[in-house]
């Protein structure tokens, strides 16, 4: 009995830790796109407990979690992390959407953003080394770069845009690092999948693990967000990945969008991974009647999207029925797909444009268009390196079309300007607090000088020119996107998108001639030496005549006189003819 | 009394029989890993390899598809992602104009993509410059560079350089705006020797006039070759009409075509590689460089460099330290290539030799690096001694000791 009660015992921390169990829900999600396209959306979300022993010692236990994502987030002190790779543009315009259906990628190329703990007693500088180290290390294991270059490159102003997912007791700082010229290739997937707990051989995964397939699609964006355990409020942690993608259902040849899980992986459903605690395939039904879809759905759930009511059908893998099936959908009595004239478009659309472009100077402008009936407040901000300078006098905010009309100081709140300190690398970091008028195009205009940077600055293909991290407008009155039955909240606020990103903008520098410097040197050798040679003759030669031997062939007579005169003279004379000569 | 003894007795009969089979065990595992055939006068117990492609832009496909099919066939040899540094200066792969995306192909048919499911690119784009490709070699990093970004090779890898790109008389170009000069990766291979991070190593370089860049080394046990001479060309090999671009140069393919005849286990020497170089076939002289070799090509295997055929180090039972105590301070967990990327490697500018990164199969050596070598005996009677201490400590423990005490100063990870 005894032995019984201590087998128990020895049970009971394994029990209490396996009823706190990490969980691992996979969805994809489908959304066919007005224009012809679909949206493909992998979601892998994993929550994982903080539990870390109760030993002397530290533990980590990881189940479902992977230690190479975790270690260093825990050793480096981070409360969140988000790393995200966007390849491709988002078109706003045909989509009807104003981003992709991951709200966490970012506007172009990679980004990393984070929260790290203070931790008591360290110096200030600690967590900065800390962002560092994680950076490097995530940067070794996401194959990419995600580290700041330079210790300025960090921008540090953006806490406010990218607020923590929870609260906290802790003392936290922000941290923001764009990388605008990373891109999204089979690299960078091969660890994404690793981190995976199916790592690509089962469950939703295994559509995915086809580097071929899934990097020909036209928009791409893979991210993680990780939100570690708390401590303080022993809450637990979760890490989402997620991968998304646009193809193109139309034929290249015309034809109709009709589309299936097979056409579009050249695979079927594959067995449910049995450690998923839920497995799904979601479907955001377009807003036409005609559309159809196979088997039918298990259930239907409505959401809010970018303003509008969407019903959405959801079918559960779990109960194995779909497994080596096909999903097939189409548009019922549609022959070739016909662009459709007119686009809904989506509540809240930016774009970012550069206007007077030449060699030293330009504009950027930012047009900002509420199709919304309702007023909105939004914050603009962007990212410059040290060598893009604004003139920050000559902003300016105007109302393009519409009935409202504002003057530039309404429309155009309040400014935070951080600005950097050249030649240092550095960053300037601006943020516009604007209102944004129903059914209107607010133009933001910021004119800015570029700086002449170092040749040995320029990057290695410097003709091509530079990306500029992409704009971010955040909207501070969103209503989220769960349904209310008998809400009267107006359309255009119901989302849960936070953030809409201009796509990265490629800004050219004025390059040298890269062979100049080469010039520069041998002229400047040249003129060196020409002028030490000359130098050197006038302080070493001396002016006179020289007893050459065609004098003395001559007159023989003379020169035996001068040989006489230059032996009377003696060594000296001797010496001083020598030099001449 | 009576039954202690007994016991004893049966300890002592238990010990002997132990004795015999350890001994005969630790035979045939000598046998089979301790010294693999190779002729090899050293034995080396690890693999390294640095893949260069200093190209940019889709024009220098070819460049990138040399690369990519060095890297797979070290991949087919056996050589772990981990121990091999690729470098590759543009993403032909992901290239807007590649008209078949996350592929790259060495052949007109486009038969094989390199690219692969798994590719792991270590330096990429802007990070490949000649500063990082000398601080790799010579192991002088940032403090919080990423071990997948360190040639963590030690006195016993065979370290593979290979590179490829645009080059001439003692250099190579990187990027678009910068050289490696033959003297530079002389220099870089001399502290290499001295700071003792290879056993042997063979430099292979595609680029014109290659010869010329090996033409400086000083170093031993370095074996070098190229692709053509000095005031030769080295030339594409063939063009695939899709890509609209050459895709592999000619030296390369050739010994690509020899290579993939070779397996894991082959008996092939660098002498047998060597032998099948055509200069009328490659268009260019290869030159061969041994003389800082103390071995001969001859004697020395193309998986000894080409793959991850190592010589396991048989240490008897006994001299490996107890996994539990020895797993707190290093880490096995890093001893995986994924799980060492992500840690943190603090200061660590010039890592110590590191058995942890690798493949599971150097467990053994780690342990070995930490026991005292000098309490070291003869390995038979090592595995006796072991036996009969584990018989009797067995024993002991059973009778002296309550085994539901905890072990004091256990940690685990």
């Amino acid at each position: 009995m005894t032995r019984l009660i201590y087998l128990l015992g020895l049970l009971a921390p394994w029990v209490a830790a396996s009823l706190s169990a990490d969980e691992f829900h996979e969805a994809l999600t489908l959304h066919p796109l007005p224009d012809g396209k679909l949206s493909v959306l992998f979601e892998f979300t994993t929550y994982f407990s903080g539990s870390t022993g109760h030993g002397r010692t530290p533990e980590s236990h990881h189940s479902l979690t992977s230690p190479s994502l975790l270690l260093p987030l825990q050793q480096n002190n981070v409360s969140e992390l988000s790393i995200s790779f966007v390849s491709g543009q988002w078109d706003q315009h045909r989509s009807g959407q104003a981003g992709p259906l991951s709200y966490g990628s970012g506007g172009g190329g990679g980004e990393t953003r984070g929260w790290l703990r203070n931790s008591k007693g360290a110096s200030p500088g600690k967590v900065n080394e800390n962002w560092v180290a994680v950076t490097n290390a995530l940067g070794g294991l996401f194959c990419a770069t995600l580290a700041p270059a330079k210790e300025g490159e960090v921008v540090k102003t953006f806490g406010d845009i990218y607020p923590p997912s929870r609260e906290t007791k802790q003392n936290l700082t922000h941290f923001h690092v764009p990388h605008p010229e990373q891109l999204l290739c089979a690299e960078n997937l091969t660890p994404f999948l690793a981190l995976l707990p199916s790592k690509g051989v089962s469950g939703l995964s295994h559509l995915l693990a086809q580097p071929g397939v899934v990097l020909s699609w036209g928009f791409k964006a893979e991210g993680i967000e990780v939100i570690m355990p708390d401590p303080s409020t022993a809450t637990g942690g979760l890490w989402k990945g997620w991968w998304e993608g646009v193809v193109d259902l139309v034929p290249v040849t015309g034809g109709s969008r009709a589309s299936s899980i097979e056409k579009l992986f050249r695979r079927s459903i594959p067995r449910v991974f049995p450690e998923a605690s839920s497995s799904v395939i979601r479907l955001i039904t377009p807003e036409q009647d005609n559309f159809r879809m196979e088997p039918q759905a298990g259930s239907r759930e409505e959401q809010w999207l970018d303003g509008r009511k969407r019903e959405v059908m959801v079918w559960d893998l779990m109960d194995g029925g779909l497994v080596g099936q096909d999903l097939r959908f189409w548009w019922e009595n549609e022959g070739d797909f016909g662009h459709p004239l007119k686009l809904e478009s989506s509540p809240i659309s930016i774009s970012r444009r550069m206007a007077a472009p030449y060699a030293s100077d330009g504009t950027f402008v930012i047009r900002i268009t509420n199709n919304g009936d309702d007023q909105r407040d939004a914050v603009y901000s962007e990212v410059w390196p040290w060598w893009v300078k604004g003139w920050m006098s000559e902003v300016s905010a105007a109302v393009e079309s519409g009935e409202t009309e504002g003057s530039s100081s309404e429309l155009l709140r309040h400014l935070a300007y951080h600005p950097s300190y050249p030649p240092h690398p550095s960053t300037t970091s601006l943020h516009f607090s604007l209102t944004l008028p129903a059914h209107a195009t607010l133009i933001l205009t910021i004119p800015y000088s570029k700086l002449t940077i170092k040749y040995t600055e320029h990057r290695p293909d410097a003709e091509r020119g530079v990306e500029l991290p992409s704009g971010v407008l955040t909207l501070l009155d969103l209503e989220g996107e769960s349904d209310f039955p008998n809400s009267t909240v107006i359309q255009s606020r119901r989302s849960g998108r936070t953030h809409i990103y201009t796509t990265r903008l490629l800004l050219d520098l004025p390059t040298p001639d890269f062979s100049m410097p080469y010039n520069v040197i041998i002229m400047s050798c040249t003129v060196m030496a020409v002028f030490f040679g000359m130098m050197q003759g006038a302080l070493s030669r001396q002016w006179g005549y020289v007893d050459t031997a065609m004098e003395r062939l001559r007159g023989r007579g003379k020169v035996t006189e001068g040989a006489r005169r230059g032996a009377e003279m003696g060594p000296e004379g001797e010496g001083d003819t020598e030099k001449i000569s | 009394m009576r039954f202690a003894a007994s016991l004893w007795g049966l300890a002592l009969l238990l010990a002997q029989l132990g004795l015999v089979l350890a001994n005969q065990v630790h035979q045939q595992v000598n046998d089979l890993f301790g010294h693999n055939g190779s002729g090899s006068a050293t034995t080396h117990t690890n693999n390294w390899a640095v893949l260069v492609c200093s190209s940019r832009y889709w024009f220098n496909y070819r460049h990138m598809a040399n690369t990519l099919a060095m890297y797979r066939t070290l991949k087919r040899l056996g050589m772990p992602d981990s121990n091999i540094i690729l470098m590759l200066a543009d993403d032909v792969a992901c290239s807007a104009r590649n008209p078949f995306p996350a592929t790259v192909y060495a052949n007109s048919g486009r038969q094989m993509d390199l690219y692969g499911d798994a590719v792991e690119v270590d330096y990429r784009g802007y990070e490949v410059t000649v500063e990082s490709f000398l601080r790799l070699l010579t192991g002088r990093h940032a403090p919080h560079t990423p071990p997948s970004k360190r040639l963590l090779s030690d006195a016993s890898s065979n370290v593979f350089i290979y590179m490829t790109g645009h080059g001439g008389n003692e250099f190579l170009k990187f990027q678009d705006n910068e050289e490696v000069s033959a003297f530079d990766i002389a220099d870089a291979i001399e502290q290499m020797s001295e700071k003792r991070r290879f056993n042997k190593l063979l430099f292979v370089i595609d680029t014109c006039q290659a010869n010329t860049m090996y033409s400086k080394f000083y170093s031993p046990n370095v074996i070098s070759t190229g692709s053509s001479a000095i005031g030769e060309s080295s030339y594409s090999h063939h063009n695939d009409v899709d890509l609209g671009t050459a895709v592999i140069d000619s030296y390369t393919h050739y010994i690509l075509q020899y290579l993939e005849t070779l397996g894991k286990t082959s008996r092939a020497t660098l002498q047998d590689f060597f032998n099948t170089y055509d200069p009328a076939r490659i268009h260019s002289h290869p030159g061969i460089s041994t003389e800082l070799s103390p071995t001969q090509p001859d004697g020395i295997l193309v998986t000894d460099f080409f793959g991850g055929v190592v010589s396991v180090e048989v240490t008897p039972k006994a001299d490996e330290l107890d996994p539990l105590r020895t797993a707190g301070s290093a880490g096995w967990v890093s001893g995986r290539r994924r799980g060492a990327r992500g840690i943190g490697e603090g200061g660590q500018s010039s890592p110590s030799p590191s058995p942890m990164k690798g493949p599971p199969m150097r467990r053994t050596e780690g342990v070995r690096g930490w026991a005292n070598p000098t309490e070291r005996q003869t390995e038979g009677g090592w595995v006796g001694n072991a036996a009969l201490s584990a018989v009797l400590l067995g024993i002991g423990g059973y009778l002296l000791i309550d085994p539901r005490t905890d072990r004091p100063g256990i940690k685990r990870e």
